[in-house]
């Protein structure tokens, strides 16, 4: 049995998943909403008993949580948590040279994990080591993926791995043909499903998602590479930026009934 | 000089012209003979119109094997389908489909052609995959009554057809084509009239982020298949989809959407597509491409 903190929102499909599987597996598991709200951080230091041999960050925009370094070393003292950290949103950025987002003692403990396949009810995660990942805590999260009963793809560590950076440029593409209005987005998605065999249109897939997701892997692409290939389209960085988050939000390509949950919350 | 007319096209399709009895044009005559329309079949060659009557009774056995289809099935292809050498005779139908192999030069001579043959209601259509619609419409005397009507390989199995609205196509014949669409059995899709269309648009980055991936080493060719496969719910990975189109094939959509946008980055083909194909090694119909395959099995 490990003790595992999960760190990301409760009503996420990640955050759920990781808890629904832990459990199952007989883990002992915590889940922080916000970390930098103050109140979900412990006040008083954690006892050596309480303290996580693993945390996982499933909130893809992980860098907004500011406080994760000092989350992470308040964490470390004694203890080395190994930490997962979604990298589709960012990979690169957590190991850059310049401007480390952690310290060493984290960055040899972080592996890098891709939970996109957990939004079609797949058990499947890829996940990659850094360059300066210590061999054995890449071999206790491989220990952790089996126990958890996930099917795990190790791969080198890649902008976007290979799922999210194959999707999000898939769903790049679908967006500029909406844009310039190439099809309709029912045409667009109708046409991939039946004409190549996709197990879902692309754009389908962005709502569920989330169109600031789909982004986020975009912008990470474009910082690492600083190429154009992998500029988001204005389209999708417009609905991003006004709230068209898909499912989430009741409304990204197309309208969902009856789920406006997120949006309200955040904006009340 | 433009060929005014009056005439509207023609809104109920019952004959439909064949030009070319390839494996498309072949599949197109018998989704179409078995869904009751009298089918017109021209090709250049008479050895070229058997070939095509063979892959259709192949085809049609097959079904039947399978239960699919049944003896009055093939008896109504049979009674339906018939074959000329006479491209006027295809030209004498409501709607003409060209399914000639993918040669602008070669496509602007039919459709000239047919457009001076056939009577003014008939709406000629392509099955271009990658050409411009607009582009070979443009040299008839009528680009109105000229679309694209893109079906997928094998047409008797895919579901798909895009109808492509060239800049010039009157929108009264898209609304027909859908019609004979969904009569054949088809979903259609409406797209406007751009490189790759939808489907060989939308789908350049399934193959060319997973050659970027290979070529940069993130991991090895099937493992990116699996994950697509396992993480994704894609039937089957980039590159045993490429083996499968062949790599040559692949290369050069790819490549035609990159020059037909101006050398977008988002098109740009891989080296080591290149490679693959100078090598000859083109997927499963070389029996090595990037899979081995078992020749005996091919």
């Amino acid at each position: 049995m490990s003790k595992i903190f999960l760190l990301g929102k409760p009503q996420d499909v990640i955050t759920q998943t990781f808890f629904s599987l832990c459990r199952t597996a007989g883990h002992q598991v915590h889940i922080y909403d916000d970390i930098d709200d103050v109140e979900s951080i412990p006040e008083e230091p954690l006892e050596a008993h309480e303290l996580p041999d693993f945390v996982i960050i499933c909130h893809h925009g992980w860098m907004d949580y500011h406080s994760l370094p000092e989350f992470l070393e308040a964490l470390s003292e004694e203890h080395h948590p190994i930490v997962l950290l979604s990298g589709i949103s960012t990979s690169g950025y957590a190991t850059t040279y310049d401007t480390p987002f952690f310290d060493r003692e984290v960055i040899s403990r972080l592996i890098m994990y891709s939970p996109l396949a957990f939004y079609q009810g797949r058990h499947v995660i890829e996940f990659a080591p850094t360059k300066a990942t210590d061999p054995e805590a890449l071999a206790k999260a491989k220990n952790l993926f089996q126990s958890l009963q996930v099917k795990a793809y190790e791969i080198t560590d890649t902008p976007g791995l290979v799922l999210p950076r194959v999707l999000a440029m898939l769903v790049n593409e679908a967006a500029s043909a909406v844009m310039e209005g190439v099809a309709s987005p029912e045409d667009i998605d109708t046409a991939m499903k039946l004409g190549t065999n996709y197990p879902e249109g692309p754009l389908a897939w962005a709502d569920k998602i989330g169109i600031d997701v789909i982004c986020q892997i975009l912008d990470t692409l474009v910082n690492e590479y600083f190429e154009d290939r992998y500029r988001p389209v204005l389209l999708l960085k417009q609905m991003a930026g006004s709230g068209k988050l898909g499912v989430k939000t009741g409304e990204g390509f197309y309208i969902y009934e009856g789920s406006k949950t997120e949006l309200e919350e955040t904006s009340s | 000089m433009s060929k005014k007319t009056d005439t509207p096209p023609v809104e109920t399709i019952k004959r439909v012209g064949i030009v070319g009895a390839g494996t498309m044009g072949a599949g197109i005559g018998q989704i179409s003979a078995l869904k009751g329309f009298q089918v017109v079949l021209f090709d250049i060659k008479e050895d070229f119109l058997k070939r095509g009557r063979t892959q259709i009774e192949t085809s049609l056995a097959k079904g039947k094997a399978r239960g699919k289809l049944t003896d009055d099935d093939l008896q109504r292809v049979n009674e339906n389908l018939i074959t000329t050498l006479k491209l006027k005779e295809t030209a004498q139908c409501d709607l003409v489909i060209e399914a000639v192999p993918e040669n602008m030069a070669l496509k602007k001579e039919i459709f000239q052609e047919l457009d001076a043959l056939a009577p003014d209601g008939t709406i000629l259509s392509s099955n271009t995959s990658s050409l411009s619609v607009t582009e070979i419409a443009g040299a008839t005397k009528n680009p109105d009554r000229i679309a694209g009507l893109h079906f997928f390989n094998p047409v008797p199995l895919m579901k798909l057809v895009e109808i492509i609205r060239g800049e010039r196509t009157d929108p009264r014949i898209i609304e027909t084509l859908k019609v004979f669409a969904q009569a054949v059995g088809k979903t259609p899709v409406i797209a406007k009239d751009t490189p790759g269309f939808i489907v060989n648009r939308v789908a350049r980055p399934f193959y060319g982020e997973a050659l970027r991936l290979l070529g940069e080493q993130a991991t090895s060719h099937e493992t990116i298949d699996e994950v697509l496969k396992e993480a994704g719910g894609f039937k089957m990975g980039p590159f045993e989809l490429m083996d499968l189109i062949g790599l040559d094939v692949n290369f050069a959509v790819t490549q035609s959407v990159y020059e037909a946008y101006f050398h977008e980055p988002r098109y740009k083909p891989h080296i080591i597509q290149r490679r693959m194909v100078d090598a000859g090694l083109l997927g499963r119909k070389t029996n090595q491409g990037f899979y081995t395959y078992d020749s005996k099995k091919a």
